[in-house]
């Protein structure tokens, strides 16, 4: 369903990872302009993914987009503090989620 | 740092050593939670502050500047978060915990002697605002991930050293993906899995080479010979074992922090532990008492094996007894270590020059005297060097040396110790304290004539009332006094003031030691048997008090070329006069005590006696001997001066 959503924007091509481990070997072997990404991950959680690219000079400035079950307070605080740059909750309007991943394209990153 | 602040460069005691440590383990596992969880609650925040606040003093206190200001750079930067909330930015955050493993480096450099680290960059950092502090850090990879070894929890080591042991192999297993692996179907998933095939996976992380590129690290247990290397390389895996040795992640050589040989022990647990070697001793006298009376029935020789066993016990008993009194024991020292820095603040707010000198620190008092000695000294301290000590200008035209100095010095006597805090400054305004005499109604108004040393003192620490208009209190050493007065009292002990206008004051408080076994004189007067500690008797005369001559009503007997007043002990203590042949000279001088008998020493357990409804001027502690009597432990000294 994330991927009927986002394919609806122009001109994006879409990579999927199933687990952490695979988003970063993915983003590390051809460049991305965007991470939607799950935090309940089995391998390595979505906090952790998003530290490490915040950790690299390469990666840290990929906007990413943090869509996960957990709606809690706490949960989007975290991720947000780790360096999310949005955070949508599931379930998600298809519509929503390709109107802020495009802005997030556009713009390259929150400000 | 000068160099007046005496033993900053000397070892550090190890209680300092054990708080130093708790605090910076506390900061670290705080700062390492904020950084997991991203944000932190108000309680816990607090009680990191607070932490930092400590170790700072603390750092302070030993002369470890480095430390200190490190700690404070960590405050400060930390400030925002003093009601909770989110953590602050990566840059900040990571210079923080960063900033919390030095607290430790600092310590350890000291220990070995290394010279102090300089931790300059770090302070800039934490000083900074998060945003170009972000842009400062060099983009440091995740800890542990830089040199290719990977952080374990302490679960995870134990388990390896388990497997270890159990002939399992223990294997790092790097891989790095490429595009051309990719296109194979060789991915991080693909090779996870195929590890999870053949063994356990321990970790999994990805890890940044210094070009730049991401590789995979696991690490894996699995049966010897399960994953072979050759294997695995075509698909880009590098497979080796796993080197169980490795230092932790984080440390680059650093020496490792040993631990301070000390545990911190609740009192109670020694109380627990002083109760029962007080009764051991108790049943061990018993015991021998028993077998005394044994000799009647059984020939002497039969006995001696069981006399020289009932020797060695008692032998051992002692050397327990000294053991677990020892362990209570802790130099004065440690309350004597604020005074030179809260002196030097004084100094500096009032524009003083003012020395403190320290002796008598390895003198050991009970741990629970000496916690308490902390405040009272600190008053008796700062209001010398507030009140006491003049300023240079009024010093030299006293012609003085422009630097006062306050001594503070402590001293062990034969069942007390002797603490003394003494100034070169003005000594006490008669005039000032005669006015708060008249003020606080301690003195009948207009009073004339010199007051003499007990009764400045008393006046001194009465509780001052709160402002009252017009009149002036201010005799200059009022604050804390108070305290200071009942501080002493509740360690059963006394304050006395000695001063010369112009020249200086002295304040000496006596603390009783908690000896809880002591050696003592027993003694029959009156129909009743008192207990008198041996360290407290000079000497046992035999004289005849009758027929003595007399002086103001009191007998008086020639005593080394001088004469000693003789006091009968029952009646001293309320009970009829007698007419004892045997006194006692109270060690110190000043009276002697006549009693009928003396029944030999013994051994005693003291009970002492806290409620302040049975405590008595002279009367120090009871005892229970081992027939179930129960005796009063008499302070001879305490009972010649209230009685002289």
């Amino acid at each position: 369903m994330v991927r009927a959503s986002l394919s609806s924007l122009e001109r994006v091509e879409l990579e999927e990872a199933t687990t952490g481990l695979e988003a970063i070997e993915r983003i590390s072997l051809s460049p991305v302009d965007l991470v939607v990404l799950d935090m309940n991950m089995p391998d390595m959680h979505g906090l952790e993914v998003i530290r490490f690219l915040r950790a690299q000079e390469a990666y840290k400035r990929i906007p990413i987009l943090v869509l996960t079950t957990r709606d809690d307070e706490a949960s989007r605080r975290d991720a947000m503090a780790a360096g999310a740059d949005l955070y949508m909750s599931k379930p998600f309007d298809p519509k929503a989620l390709a109107g802020r991943a495009g802005e997030l394209l556009e713009s390259g990153g929150l400000p | 740092m000068s160099e007046d602040e005496g033993g900053l460069d000397g070892p550090l005691p190890e209680d300092f050593l054990a708080e130093y440590e708790e605090h910076q383990a506390g900061i670290e596992r705080a700062l390492l939670e904020l950084e997991r969880a991203g944000a932190i609650g108000e309680a816990d925040v607090a009680v990191l502050l607070r932490r930092l606040h400590t170790l700072k003093g603390l750092s302070g206190m030993v002369g470890l500047g480095e430390a200190a200001a490190l700690a404070h750079a960590m405050e400060s930067a930390l400030r925002g978060l003093r009601h909770g909330g989110r953590a602050p930015a990566k840059g900040v955050l990571d210079a923080l915990i960063e900033a919390g493993r030095a607290l430790a480096l600092a310590l350890s450099d000291r220990r070995h002697g290394a010279a102090p680290r300089d931790f300059s960059a770090l302070i800039r950092l934490l000083s900074a605002d998060g945003e170009t502090a972000a842009r400062e850090v060099p983009d440091a990879p995740l800890p542990s991930t830089a040199e290719g070894s990977i952080a374990l929890t302490a679960a995870q080591r134990r388990e390896i050293k388990k497997s270890a042991r159990a002939g399992m192999d223990v294997l790092r297993a790097t891989f790095g993906p490429s595009v051309a692996l990719s296109a194979r179907g060789v991915t991080v998933s693909s090779v996870r899995a195929r590890l999870e095939a053949r063994g356990k996976i321990l970790s999994a992380a990805p890890v940044v080479e210094p070009g730049g590129s991401v590789r995979f690290e696991f690490v894996v247990v699995c049966p010897r010979g399960a994953v072979v290397p050759g294997d695995w390389a075509p698909d880009g895996v590098r497979v080796e074992t796993y080197d169980v040795t490795l230092p932790e992640a984080g440390s680059d050589g650093e020496p490792l922090l040993s631990p301070s040989n000390t545990i911190r022990v609740g009192m109670d647990k020694l109380d627990d532990l002083m109760g029962i070697v007080g009764e051991l001793v108790v049943k061990r006298a018993r015991l021998s008492e028993l077998t005394g009376g044994l000799s009647r029935w059984v020939p002497r020789h039969e006995l001696r094996a069981l006399d020289e066993a009932s020797l060695q016990l008692e032998r051992q008993v002692h050397m327990l007894r000294e053991a677990v009194t020892h362990v209570r024991l802790v130099p004065i020292g440690g309350a004597f270590a604020r005074m030179p820095f809260a002196t030097r603040a004084v100094a500096r707010e009032e524009g003083k020059s003012i020395r403190v000198e320290l002796s008598g620190q390895e003198t050991e008092l009970d741990k629970f005297v000496v916690d308490r000695m902390t405040e009272p000294l600190l008053h008796l301290v700062r209001n010398a060097a507030a009140h006491g000590i003049e300023r240079p200008e009024g010093r030299r035209a006293a012609g003085k040396p422009a630097e006062g100095r306050i001594s503070l010095r402590a001293a062990a006597q034969a069942d007390r110790v002797v603490v003394e805090v003494e100034d070169d400054g003005a000594g006490i305004d008669a005039e000032a304290v005669r006015r708060r005499g008249a003020a606080l109604g301690l003195l009948p108004p207009g009073h004339e004539g010199p007051l003499d040393e007990d009764r400045l003192l008393e006046i001194l620490c009465a509780p001052g009332l709160s402002t009252r208009a017009g009149a002036d209190l201010g005799s200059g050493r009022g604050v804390g006094m108070t305290a200071v007065r009942d501080a002493v009292r509740d360690l059963g002990g006394r304050l006395s003031l000695r001063t010369t206008p112009g020249a200086g004051s002295v304040f000496t408080i006596e603390i009783p030691v908690t000896m809880l076994i002591i050696q003592a004189l027993l003694v029959q007067d009156a129909g009743r048997t008192y207990a008198v500690p041996s360290t407290s008797v000079e000497e046992v005369m035999e004289a005849s008090v009758a027929g003595a001559a007399t002086i103001g009503g009191s007998p008086v007997l020639a005593y080394r070329g001088g004469t000693l007043a003789v006091a009968s002990l029952g009646q001293t203590l309320g009970a009829a006069r007698t007419r004892g042949r045997h006194v006692l000279v109270a060690r110190g001088g000043g009276l002697g005590f006549a009693v009928e008998r003396v029944l030999g020493q013994k051994e005693i357990v003291v009970s002492p006696l806290t409620d302040p409804w049975v405590r008595s001027p002279g009367v120090s502690g009871a005892t229970r001997l081992p027939d179930g009597t129960i005796l009063l432990i008499l302070d001879l000294k305490t009972l010649a001066r209230t009685n002289a």
